[in-house]
């Protein structure tokens, strides 16, 4: 009776002394399952917020011709066509052998919680260019690029804090022939935006 | 003093179950044999993972890397008062990179390699991410003691809008040699 009570008391430091061994042991593999909750938007309500350039309370004229929102949520250009129920308006596509130049498309909202840079992927594959207000693509030196080329540089680049937009961004093209040459008329652009500064934020 | 005494009667104890082993044919053998596991919360485990508190807007945390009870967990917009309140998540046909959400250290023994796992179907990829990129083939491996920022990597294309509990699994597998 004594001896059982004081193996038990052995025990019990044995299995002390056992846990604390595993603390400091050898794994092999650790897989551990977690929770990520995710909700997915549309541009209108995402992080990176892209909707139709406003003037006031209304989308400009631009945007509302030319900007649309697909049933998935995103945003997406359509230069095809006019609409017709404005009087006068009916044309259907670009000139030939001209710059075309279209103003006020889109605004770009950083809805994140840190200083970003927001551009477009440009690698040359895609025809025409973006451009921020009023830039017209014709600048590198007075803040009006928007091309992602420029990240990093600190000068050029759009930078804006959270709660600040990019407003009134442009796209210009000037070979229409480009947009002929593609095989439904169409073509994918990649926006990016990427946070300023350090590493650790 | 007590220690030794508990030795002696182990030592009995083996000494007895050899001799029953020795005698005889056996059909099966059912054997207990104590393991001890101590579940330990994540930020004390062998995989020690622990939520980066983020200062999101004026400072505030943005909560989108928490522990709830003893595990971690993510959300995406953030839960807590540094998240922008104007973000309803990520876009669709995005990828997005939130990076420095969670630190992992190793605190086994050897050097372990990190990587994820996501086979839910409502996005494209969920994967860990660090600042050298998203973490497939490259996997970083951590040094005893040593730690790492990881974050999430999210692929929503050809994904709809809508709100998703996904499941990631994080591992850490030793790297190299066969025996440990």
């Amino acid at each position: 009776m004594t001896n059982r009570r004081k193996f038990l008391i052995g025990m019990g430091s044995l299995a002390a002394g056992s846990a604390a061994a595993v603390g400091s042991g050898a794994f092999t593999s650790v897989s551990a399952n977690r929770d990520v909750e995710i909700d997915v938007e549309g541009d209108a309500s995402a992080f990176l917020q892209i909707t139709p350039a406003k003037e006031g309370e209304s989308n400009t004229p631009n945007a509302a011709e030319y900007v649309e929102t697909g049933e998935d949520g995103t945003v997406y250009l359509d230069f095809s066509n006019t609409d017709e129920s404005v009087e006068g308006a009916g044309g259907s596509g670009l000139n030939n052998d001209a710059t075309t130049i279209f103003d006020n498309l889109l605004d770009f909202t950083n809805q994140g919680t840190q200083d970003i840079e927001v551009g477009v992927v440009n690698d040359g594959s895609t025809p025409g260019s973006f451009y921020a207000e009023n830039g017209q693509g014709n600048g590198q030196s007075d803040n009006t690029s928007f091309d992602v080329d420029d990240f990093g540089n600190g000068n050029s680049a759009q930078v804006i804090g959270p709660g600040e937009a990019i407003e009134n961004v442009g796209f210009y093209i000037t070979d229409p022939e480009d947009f002929s040459a593609l095989d439904d008329g169409s073509f994918t652009v990649t926006f990016k935006a990427v946070r300023t500064g350090g590493n650790r934020d | 003093m007590n220690r030794r005494r508990f030795l002696a009667g182990a030592g009995t104890l083996a000494g007895a179950g050899s001799l029953a082993l020795g005698t005889g044919a056996f059909t099966s053998v059912s054997a207990e044999r104590s393991v001890s596991i101590a579940v330990a919360d994540d930020f004390r485990a062998f995989l020690r993972l622990e939520p980066i508190e983020v200062s999101g807007i004026d400072g505030e945390r943005a909560g989108r890397s928490t522990t709830a009870g003893s595990e971690v967990a993510f959300d995406i917009p953030g839960t807590d008062d540094g998240e922008n309140p104007d973000a309803g998540g990520v876009g669709v046909d995005s990828i997005y990179e939130f990076h420095d959400l969670l630190e992992v250290v190793n605190q086994g023994t050897q050097p372990v390699a990190i990587y994820s796992e996501y086979d839910g179907d409502a996005l494209a990829d969920l994967a860990l991410v660090t600042d050298a990129g998203v973490v497939r083939q490259n996997r970083p491996v951590l040094g005893v003691g040593e730690s790492l920022a990881v974050g999430l990597y999210i692929d929503t294309t050809d994904a709809t809008t809508g709100d998703y509990d996904e499941t990631l699994t994080i591992v850490a597998e030793r790297s190299g040699g066969n025996r440990d």
